[in-house]
């Protein structure tokens, strides 16, 4: 098992960039009639301290998502809450820091207090399909998906509502005085990931969610009841998205608007976990490369790209992994 | 109350294109694999059928273009299912996106502009209502009065027992498969063409494919019954305007019906654990 992961790791490494690569030329082309938009666009963002900079702040929601999604799907738990997850987290930063008299006590106190009522809501809002999922057989990519509505809904009626200030339908934002740069959140990622890593190789819960993802059956005669194990990956998947949210309130979103559909930085990491093989400290390299391409996304959209074709660029890269990995288990 | 009839007229046109999504997903179902990207699915069926529309005129092009773009996007699943034969929840997801995006591309050729209205019978009769009850009614004969229905079940069984009959597997799963992404790029159009007034805007299908395959689940894989829940389902969305009309928040009445999807899907489950009926679709029976 280890021996092959590591060598489809390897594959892994290649094909990501290089799909990438291809079908962006390929989207370029197809909306502009050249590639040049493209090639500019990549070239112009590796370089630029500035981009790179957005880069890691876009990882944040997306590789702390996929982080517990990678331990969840390998316990056999296919949740893709994330997303509703991510904008529960950060609808509670927001309230903590902007609602709260907890926002004028320096940086440390709001940072801290969001932080732990963000993995909270995160981790509550993810028990929920793990309970019906548990005690009434409801499936959770169903579940979790309809709670995702729920939560822009959510998001909706607090901007639309209590939290609403000033003319537009908006909220109050971030204080400039509170943030996190770029470098504390690929430390935040990295330990994150590490400690991920860590409960799944060595601690007797985490072998215990690989084993019911790989035989459900013998987990349940040595380890861990089946019942026990969607609830504990439900849970340890969404504290990760709501460390998501408050990293994408933090230092990317500052304040809410009325959503139409969800942002998508929740789906993207359901993505990059499964293009990083469900192995929580690759989803830090799948989720450079998903985030580097959404802010070539973002600079593309100039070139008269629609935004979300960053989608169609990210799934074909997801798919060619998907199809060396069953290729190479022949 | 004249709200009610309206919410009930309502009701059967947003029941319609979850039924014709719903119905395409239930064949792949009933054929042993489950396709997650019906949503990705609907959402290239709507912004093609748009684009179509726009530039033929005519929303009957706009529908046909739909349904070929839902078959062409289903054919990846086909060849990464089937084939490849990769994981299939993996691959489903995936096809959101892939179908998300290309829909995004597709959708900012029409610059916003509306394509054709589709035509009506009466003003709450349309022919696509139409067709997704007569395909409902003949997909019932087929599974229940044919030999090709006793292969389906067999295939919906188990892979073990579908190979020792030696039944058709590829054929007759790629077949189910590419008529279920038929059905899903129809019923993006219908959401776009007649739901939306012809316009197609990001973020359209709004959760309605995984909504159908909700459906699915609680019509118990049944096609009468899958036509009983899309209507149910199709009414809650309906009934979205009456709820906040009497004073519920508009975003609130909004995640009423994903709520009570969630809810229903609940009392099903359980009731046929109870009950002891295990699904004809091998891929949802738990361990």
């Amino acid at each position: 098992m280890g021996g092959k992961r590591r060598y489809l790791s390897i594959v892994a490494v290649i094909v990501g960039p290089v799909m990438g690569i291809i079908s962006g030329l390929l989207v370029s082309y197809t909306a502009t009639g050249e590639a040049k938009p493209f090639i500019e666009t990549i070239i112009s963002i590796a370089t630029s301290r500035a981009h790179l900079e957005s880069v890691a702040r876009v990882m944040g929601p997306i590789v702390a998502s996929a982080v517990g999604l990678s331990l969840a799907y390998r316990s056999g738990f296919i949740t893709i809450g994330s997303e509703g997850q991510v904008l529960l987290g950060a609808l509670a930063t927001l309230g903590v820091v902007s609602y709260t008299s907890l926002g004028d006590m320096g940086t440390i106190v709001p940072l801290t207090v969001s932080l732990l009522v963000a993995l909270l809501i995160g981790g509550l809002w993810g028990l929920i399909p793990g309970i019906l999922r548990a005690y009434l057989g409801v499936n959770e990519i169903l579940s979790s998906l309809m709670l995702n509505y729920v939560s822009v809904s959510i998001v909706n009626y607090m901007v639309s509502g209590p939290w609403r200030a000033g003319a537009f339908t908006a909220t109050r934002s971030i204080p400039d005085s509170i943030n996190v740069g770029p470098l504390t959140i690929l430390l935040i990622l990295g330990v994150l990931a590490g400690a991920y890593e860590v409960i799944l190789r060595y601690t007797r819960l985490g072998i215990s969610l690989e084993a019911r993802g790989i035989a459900p059956r013998a987990a349940y005669t040595y380890a861990i009841s089946p019942r026990k194990a969607v609830l504990y990956a439900s849970i340890l998947a969404g504290i990760t998205a709501g460390l998501g949210g408050w990293l994408f309130m933090i230092a990317l979103q500052r304040s809410f608007t009325a959503l139409s559909q969800p942002p998508g930085y929740g789906y993207m990491g359901v993505l990059v976990a499964w293009l990083s093989l469900r192995i929580p400290l690759a989803t830090l390299a799948g989720g450079a490369l998903f985030s580097l391409l959404i802010i070539a996304g973002f600079s593309l959209q100039t070139s008269g790209i629609p935004f979300n074709t960053v989608l169609l660029i990210q799934s074909l890269i997801v798919l060619s992994t998907l199809a060396m990995i069953a290729l190479s288990r022949r | 109350m004249v709200e009610i009839t309206d919410i009930a007229a309502n009701g059967l046109v947003n029941a319609t294109p979850i039924l014709l999504a719903a119905l395409g997903e239930m064949m792949v179902e009933r054929t042993g694999r489950v396709n997650l990207g019906v949503e990705g699915l609907m959402a290239v069926g709507a912004a093609t059928s748009v684009y179509a529309g726009i530039q033929s005129g005519s929303p009957l092009i706009g529908v046909l273009a739909a349904s070929i773009a839902g078959i062409l996007l289903s054919l990846v699943y086909v060849f990464m299912v089937l084939l490849v034969e990769a994981d299939q929840i993996v691959v489903g997801l995936t096809l959101v996106f892939m179908g998300l995006g290309v829909a995004e591309l597709i959708g900012s050729m029409t610059g916003g502009a509306p394509g054709p209205r589709m035509p009506i019978l009466t003003p709450f009769i349309d022919p696509l209502m139409i067709l997704a009850v007569l395909t409902a009614i003949a997909y019932w004969i087929i599974l229940s009065r044919t030999w090709l229905g006793v292969e389906i079940r067999g295939l919906g069984e188990s892979d073990e027992l579908a190979k020792a009959r030696g039944l058709r597997i590829l054929r007759i799963r790629a077949s189910s498969i590419i008529l279920g992404g038929l059905l899903a790029g129809i019923a993006g159009a219908y959401m776009t063409l007649n739901l939306h007034y012809g316009r197609w805007y990001s973020g359209i299908t709004a959760g309605w494919g995984w909504i159908a395959i909700g459906v699915v689940i609680l019509g118990y894989w049944h096609p009468l019954g899958v036509m009983l829940a899309s209507y149910m389902i199709g009414i809650l969305f309906a009934s979205r305007t009456l709820l906040s009309s009497i004073g519920l928040h508009p975003a609130i009445a909004d995640a009423t019906p994903y709520i009570l999807v969630i809810i229903t899907l609940g009392i099903v489950v359980k009731l046929s654990e109870k009950l002891g009926i295990s699904p004809p679709s091998m891929v949802w029976r738990r361990e």
